[in-house]
């Protein structure tokens, strides 16, 4: 593995002190916040608060329901929060690993190397999922350890589902991230672009239950298929799992494909 | 012309453009197997554009080049395989050890030895276990210069490998370099410095404003080259017996003191001086530094 994969296990070892550092804010976060979850059980007057909010606040902080185990959860963490902190982790290695570098000249230290531009896509995109994919380890351990210290009833194989799901949509947006990197060469520019259509895909996944005009459109945003199915009650959805499955192969192809039509920057 | 088994580096109108902004233009150029080539150029003159493209980080505009035999772009990962190379600003990440990358670097070549590593390590007098961002810029360049030579590749491409360097180990470099030329293997270097490539190259190409103006061997280079005297006479001579005399390209003459610029044979000159009474002759080589402006010159004059 270490053989073939050279640059991936550089790149992953080079940010493992990045990595630690997220894991750790990543589990603080949810431990606090599930560990919180005990003075929030059986206060059902929260959910009648919610009743009187507007459907498109409602739909925005996740849940009508606060108070239920997987209200909870949903609505203080996997709503936003959470996709909020994988994405911010996964768009900026995606946007440094090609552009990032290379304008710091790292990348043509590493192209001097007998490698094609075409394996270290491949093998930054591989890195940057294993790195999502440890951080959510991190995340479902977490939870799972903070529930089962609280009492809080959740389905492990929900949670899991929950987890491999936010991983995936993080892993997805990285490779945009990477791709974006890779095609323009500018690392603020493909942050920029793939945060906007975070935060744009974000809102209309969840407003277009509530709002007409946004509903035949829903499909089309990467965050229907991390919480449209609601993982946390349903489980796995395959067709959900392909689709951002999808987008990320397709991405890194792209990048690929993009970093080997154009000029190194100096 | 040799056979292309013969050629480490052929370019055939090699021309980059980034954009509108010129980068070299219709360069043609032979480096044979085994020899030490010096690029020489003022800064912007085009020697990192030259080397970017033989490594095929960059793509020409039009024109192609070929290394060993091999298209630069086609058969680019190939070639890098038998390739060293130092970038004019090498960078890396400032948390690695030098021995770190180089072991990285060395995972990536398959081909790699690493008591040369040690050897050219301790040539240079580098420590590889210090950390990147706290070398001192001469010291980031030997990690560049460790990092293009230690698995002994068939063609070394540096881009003025020689900068931040003090001159005992720029000393050492270039005698590295002329070993490496000896086991038969390929050196590419530019500089803007020619007093560096004079005693290390066999030959060097100076590029002006992206084209190639003079490719030259050192010993023909030198044999046109321009000598400066200065002649004290016993008295004032007038500047006019100076005319016109073959090979004198610079005549000052102020009272009893003489200054020419001469090319070639000086024996018009002395002869000439010879009708007055001398009392001293001062005569200096131009090395090759005075050459190349006069290449310029020649060039400015022309254009
Ligand atoms: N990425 C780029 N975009 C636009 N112009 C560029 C770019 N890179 C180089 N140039 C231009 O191409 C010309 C040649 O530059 P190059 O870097 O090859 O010169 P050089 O001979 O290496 O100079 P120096 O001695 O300063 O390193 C310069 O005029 C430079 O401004
Ligand atoms: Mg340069």
């Amino acid at each position: 593995m270490r053989q073939v994969l050279r640059i991936a296990w550089q790149s992953i070892k080079e940010n493992r002190k990045g990595l630690l550092g997220w894991s750790i804010g990543v589990l603080a976060l949810v431990l606090l916040t599930v560990l919180f979850y005990p003075a929030m059980r059986g206060q059902e007057e929260f959910n009648d608060i919610m009743k009187d909010m507007p459907d498109a606040l409602k739909a925005l902080m996740g849940a009508e329901d606060l108070v239920s185990p997987v209200g909870y959860l949903n609505s203080q963490l996997f709503q936003m929060m959470l996709p909020a902190l994988f994405l911010i982790f996964a768009i900026g290695r995606g946007g440094e690993w090609i552009a990032g570098e290379e304008r710091k000249g790292t990348l043509e230290m590493l192209l001097a190397n007998p490698v094609s531009r075409a394996r270290v896509v491949a093998e930054r995109s591989v890195a940057l999922a294993v790195m999502v994919v440890l951080l959510g380890v991190v995340l479902f351990a977490g939870v799972a350890g903070g529930a089962a210290l609280v009492g809080m009833e959740i389905g492990i194989y929900e949670l899991l589902a929950a987890c491999l799901a936010l991983t995936l949509l993080a892993v997805a947006f990285g490779e945009i991230g990477l791709f974006l990197g890779a095609f323009t060469g500018k690392k603020s520019l493909s942050v920029g672009i793939t945060s906007a259509i975070a935060v744009a895909g974000f809102l209309l996944a969840t407003l277009a239950p509530v709002v007409d005009v946004l509903e035949p459109f829903e499909k089309y945003s990467p965050f229907y298929y991390y919480l449209g199915n609601n993982p946390l009650i349903n489980g796995v959805d395959l067709l959900h799992t392909i689709v951002l499955i999808a987008i990320a192969l397709v991405a890194t192809v792209a990048a690929a494909a993009g970093f080997e039509r154009r000029d190194l920057a100096t | 012309m040799a056979a292309s088994g013969a050629e480490a580096i052929v370019t055939t109108g090699l021309t980059k453009f980034y954009g509108k902004n010129r980068g070299i233009e219709d360069v043609s150029l032979h480096v044979a197997k085994g020899e030490v080539f010096g690029f020489l150029g003022p800064n912007g003159a085009g020697k990192s554009t030259m080397i970017r493209l033989l490594l095929d980080l960059i793509r020409p505009s039009r024109g192609a080049a070929q290394i060993f035999g091999r298209d630069t772009h086609a058969d680019s990962v190939a070639i890098r395989r038998s390739l060293g190379y130092l970038p004019g600003e090498p960078a890396w990440n400032p948390d690695l050890t030098g021995a770190e990358l180089l072991d990285f670097y060395a995972g990536l070549r398959e081909r790699h030895d690493s008591s040369y590593r040690t050897e050219l390590a301790e040539r240079l007098d580098l420590d590889l276990t210090r950390r990147m961002g706290q070398l001192s810029r001469g010291n980031k360049q030997k990690v560049g210069l460790v990092q293009a030579l230690m698995h002994k590749p068939d063609l070394i491409l540096l881009d003025e490998p020689t900068s931040g360097l003090d001159p005992l180990v720029q000393h050492e470099v270039l005698t590295v370099l002329r070993e490496a030329a000896t086991e038969g293997r390929t050196v590419f270097l530019s500089s803007h410095v020619l007093s560096e490539v004079e005693h290390v190259a066999d030959r060097v190409g100076i590029i002006r404003e992206g084209r190639l103006a003079v490719v030259e061997t050192i010993e023909r280079l030198k044999s046109r080259a321009l000598r400066s005297i200065d002649i004290r006479f016993g008295r004032a001579v007038p500047a006019g017996a100076f005319e016109g005399l073959p090979g004198v390209k610079e005549v000052t003459v102020r009272e009893a003191f003489a200054h020419f610029t001469v090319e070639g044979s000086i024996d018009a000159l002395v002869k000439a001086a010879s009708q007055f009474e001398v009392l001293d002759i001062v005569s200096k080589d131009a090395d090759l530094e005075e050459i190349f402006l006069t290449y310029y010159r020649n060039d400015e004059a022309s254009a």
